[in-house]
């Protein structure tokens, strides 16, 4: 283990990898902080590379470009109040009046600061709890997996959706989806309607390029220009964005309250950044000496939500690495990423490739590294770019994302998939449904159905398999609780998104 | 005006013409664009590693990218199932296995091996009858007696029903004369599935399951196989422990019916040399492997005795062609 | 619209679109490998779960219905909307004839122009050069295939 670790330290530490860990970083920022471009969208314009690079290189520069959009997000939400990204709404509360009050540097520096220590705690559980919990997973078998799945797709359709039911409805749209295409079991051609194409279904990839970037990229041309935002804004000087000791040491508490709510909820599926941000900035105004602070330019309503929506990245790496259940589109499109390189994240990958596992651990702690290092320096030169021409970004995107659905198996067919889904998208958004556990559920239906039957296949058709393991039984109840529960906290979360959030709480 | 036009034109032919000419040329040229290079079983398993690898050195050989693209499903039907409706234009490679016999015997394709080109076989390994590294089995013998013991109770993992890993199994079963539970669990939770203790067994390629032996976290107790390998020198074969089972993994390459000769020639070379490269062969001696390129009639002989025995084993099993009611 | 008008339209949809999967489910064939549950035992569990969540939906909308007062008209689909799914339907459509080099140009300088890129000049320059950047960044950069066209 010590060995694997050592190794994947010095994989991480690769010349190429810190230089794609570094360009992923900057890019990150630049989507992160461009309204109406988002972390997914980001992942989807450098997504054709991930099929040829070197898998560590590939997964260096998706993690660098995850970690630095959820800060790259705050700049937008603090200069303009704007989040470039859902996960830095919280962040617009404070950060915006104080840069009104002339303080943007200040604002900037203490969110990227926070920004780090959460990405660096988060990074902490990745390294301490992912081998553990990989050698528990080891244990589970067919029906506890099954389950396991199960709650992963319930927990997120609770947290997705201001409807519960509207989620699962979009879930069990995805798992109709995933049907499509041979059996997985026994090669039947099933809903393939005698169509060739059709037999080998539809690539999640496809799906995700889209649902997110079409419905995106069509808002973002029918904005009228006029209603862009004013970008040109003032900084101040270099040295301004760099924190000052007093603030550092006042924003300590609300990053050690940020940082560890993040985690936990990044390592629950579907929960990501706004919610996290919001909670934490909540609890630490409760628990704040000065509260009233809050809401006028205070630096601890910035530090509580940055630190916790970069600390739910290491947390969402936890379950896609020990179980291949992705939380969020990000780390659904790294177990792609790592699939296309004949990786296969899941408990064997530890015992497998324990050089590789512990490589991506690195790279996520370097890509905190650099994220912290490039924004400081970069944040004035970056905010630039926010005056890029929309008129030559968002064709260069519709070019990206028939490239991106060509590319990943050389078919036209994929290009009329993702554009249906594209149209899908703008529907679902109509009505207010969620788009997140339709995706998930493209990801995660294979595996449900085989699960499912493989347990029925070894219990000889016996349905108490799943009540004789207490995994599957305790999944089972979470998966329960986790719709009871969110016909309870909606009421309290509509609240607190009254408040402020506006806008969808995908990624 | 009108000579304007008729320039204009003339010029337009001359260049179509010389164009074609250059295309016609260009075309000649086996291979101009990258080769999707397909392989029929999940990420990390044995068809996977070295399928990958065989790309890379071949796409070396032919100076075009080959793009390992995973399509699984079926026990390899999902694959061949793509092959066969693909373009025979040389541009669809499909890392075919013994599974193209096991999954159109067992009926999972509508099709046989007849109905693909093929450019022959690469390597061969066997199959690997494993237990947990701490289970109670020692030996396969004391597996085998467990089993009569326990009829319908043990269960084997494999990478699919309908793959060669299900066939080897069955024909494991066979041999012991007992019912086993087949969990046809797929490449990516094969071993994982024994590590749990959800299945007593599996049958795996010998380059899926060297690495945990090695680690003692899997036993190998047995192989259905002719003759003892260098890699895993303990491991006796079946043959010896005196049960009748012997079925081999061959890995090969296929192409859609009709594709050209002249394609079919240049990619059985660069398979050729690929096969020997440096490379191959190094991953080869690491995990076991036999590196044969096997090529025209000895590849077609190939075929027929092995789809003899696997139509055999199905046979024995009931299994053979189990039709859609 | 209001929200419950929506989600009745929505339930009705998905029951229509629930019911045509199970009853192709039902058409799926039986294999007879052991006794073990076939291709349709999950299309079928699907089935029945988005029946049932269609029904609660459609009810759901009905019920708010009647209590909610219809809201303030929405304006209808945006021109834009349209404009921008008809670019990408031409462009996927000319895609497989003249490949990607050709076909990204016009595609290209149209969503310029719906984005209210007016001047000629910059559409000219951005509708060949990005193109061509990306073609050669993709194709010869990195290996990746791009849409060939076959009359090209």
């Amino acid at each position: 283990m010590i060995q694997d670790a050592a190794l994947g330290f010095s994989q991480a530490s690769q010349f190429s990898s810190l230089v794609a860990t570094a360009i992923g970083v900057m890019f990150g920022l630049t989507v992160g902080m461009i309204p109406g471009m988002t972390i997914s969208t980001g992942i989807i314009i450098v997504l054709p590379l991930t099929y040829t690079l070197d898998p560590n290189i590939s997964i260096a520069l998706l993690l660098g470009l995850y970690v630095a959009g959820m800060t790259g997000g705050s700049f937008t939400a603090i200069l303009l109040n704007i989040p470039g990204t859902p996960s830095a709404s919280a962040t617009a509360i404070d950060g915006f009046p104080l840069k009104e009050r002339g303080e943007a540097g200040r604002a900037l520096g203490i969110a990227i600061v926070a920004s780090f220590v959460g990405g660096i705690v988060s990074f902490g559980c990745l390294y301490l709890i992912a081998p553990q919990l990989a050698d528990l997973a080891l244990n589970f078998r067919a029906p506890d997996l099954f389950a396991l799945v199960l709650f992963g797709l319930t927990i997120i359709c609770s947290f997705a959706a201001k409807s519960l039911i509207k989620g699962l409805v979009s879930a069990a749209l995805g798992l109709m989806i995933v049907t499509v295409g041979q059996d997985p079991m026994m090669g039947t051609a099933r809903f393939t309607f005698d169509n060739v194409n059709l037999l080998s279904g539809v690539h999640f990839l496809t799906a995700m390029i889209g649902l997110f970037a079409i419905p995106e990229l069509i808002k973002s041309i029918c904005t009228p220009a006029t209603l862009m935002p004013e970008t040109q804004k003032k900084i101040g000087s270099f040295w301004s964005v760099f924190p000052r000791l007093a603030d550092l040491k006042q924003i300590l508490r609300p990053m050690l309250i940020g940082s560890p709510i993040g985690s936990f909820l990044g390592l629950l599926p579907g929960a990501g950044g706004p919610i996290a941000a919001f909670i934490s900035y909540d609890y630490a105004k409760k628990s704040s000496k000065n509260p009233e602070e809050y809401g006028k330019g205070s630096i601890e309503g910035i530090a509580a939500p940055e630190s916790a929506n970069n600390a739910v990245t290491g947390g969402a790496l936890i379950p896609m690495m020990t179980l291949g259940i992705p939380g969020d589109p990000v780390t659904a499109i790294l177990i792609g990423a790592l699939l296309v390189h004949g990786l296969a994240p899941g408990p064997l990958l530890f015992l497998e490739r324990g050089d590789f596992a512990y490589g991506l651990i690195f790279s996520f702690f370097f890509a905190n590294i650099f994220n912290l290092i490039l924004a400081l320096v970069g944040v004035r030169l970056l905010v630039k770019l926010l005056n890029t021409p929309r008129a030559f970004m968002m064709p260069t995107i519709g070019l990206l994302c028939v490239i991106g659905s060509y590319a990943l198996r050389n078919s036209f067919f994929d290009i009329y998939v993702m554009l249906a889904f594209g149209v899908i998208g703008l529907i679902m958004r109509w009505v207010d449904m969620p788009v997140v556990p339709l995706l998930l559920a493209l990801v995660l239906g294979k595996p449900l159905e085989e699960h499912l039957r493989v347990s029925l296949i070894s219990s000889q058709g016996d349905y108490s398999i799943f009540l004789q393991s207490p995994f599957s039984v305790g999944f089972l109840s979470l998966a329960a609780f986790s719709v009871l529960w969110s016909l309870v906290v909606v009421p309290w979360r509509d609240r607190l998104r009254a408040k402020k959030l506006e806008g969808p709480t995908s990624q | 005006m009108y000579r304007f036009t008729k320039t204009t034109l003339t010029g337009l032919i001359g260049a179509f013409a010389m164009a074609s000419c250059f295309m016609g040329v260009v075309r000649a040229e086996f291979p101009e664009k990258a080769i999707e290079f397909v392989i029929p079983f999940g990420a990390g398993g044995s068809a996977d590693i070295e399928g990958r690898l065989l790309a890379n050195a071949m796409s070396k050989v032919l100076g075009v990218p080959v793009v390992p693209v995973n399509k699984v499903g079926g026990g390899g039907a999902v694959t061949y199932t793509h092959l066969k409706n693909s373009k025979p234009d040389g541009y669809t490679i499909a890392w075919a296995s013994t599974s193209l016999l096991t999954s159109s015997g067992i009926g999972n394709i509508p099709f046989d091996h007849s109905a693909l080109d093929h450019l022959g076989q690469v390597e061969f390994q066997p199959m690997i009858v494993s237990v947990k590294g701490n289970a109670k089995w020692q030996t396969f013998k004391e597996f085998a007696d467990y089993c009569k013991a326990n009829p319908g109770k043990l269960k084997i993992a494999n990478s699919g029903t309908g793959s060669a890993t299900h066939i080897a199994a069955v024909a494991v079963e066979n041999a012991m004369g007992c019912k086993v539970i087949h969990l046809p669990v797929g490449i990516k939770r094969r071993n994982a599935t024994v590590l749990s203790g959800e299945a007593d067994a599996a049958v795996g390629p010998l380059t899926a399951t060297r690495r945990l032996a090695k680690a003692g976290k899997l036993r190998m107790l047995a192989a259905p196989t002719a003759e003892r390998n260098p890699v895993a020198p303990d491991v006796p074969t079946m043959k010896e422990l005196g049960y009748d089972a012997d079925l081999d993994l061959f890995r090969s390459l296929a192409v859609p019916k009709g594709t050209p000769a002249a394609v079919v020639a240049r990619l059985k070379e660069a398979m050729v040399t690929a096969a020997n490269s440096a490379a191959f062969k190094d991953l080869a001696k690491k995990n076991g492997f036999t590196i044969k390129p096997l090529v025209g009639k000895d590849f077609d002989q190939r075929l027929a005795k092995d789809g003899a025995v696997v139509i055999s084993i199905m046979k024995g099993a009931g299994i053979y062609k189990s039709k859609t009611k | 619209m209001s929200m419950p008008l929506k989600n009745v339209i929505i339930s009705m949809i998905m029951l229509l679109i629930g019911s045509s999967y199970l009853y192709f489910s039902l058409q799926l064939p039986v294999r007879s490998i052991g006794n073990v549950p076939g291709p349709s035992f999950f299309p079928l569990v699907i089935s029945a779960i988005v029946l049932f969540l269609a029904a609660a939906l459609l009810v759901n909308g009905i019920v708010n219905l009647r209590n909610e007062q219809p809201q303030e008209a929405e304006p209808a689909v945006p021109k834009r909307v349209i404009s921008t799914l008809v670019w990408f339907v031409l462009y996927l459509i000319a895609l497989p004839y003249v490949g990607f080099l050709v076909a990204s140009v016009p595609f290209f300088a149209g969503l310029m122009m719906l984005c209210e890129q007016k001047k000629l000049v910059p559409v000219a320059i951005g509708s060949i050069l990005i193109p061509v950047f990306l073609y050669f960044l993709f194709r010869q950069g990195f290996n990746i295939l791009l849409p060939a066209g076959q009359w090209m």
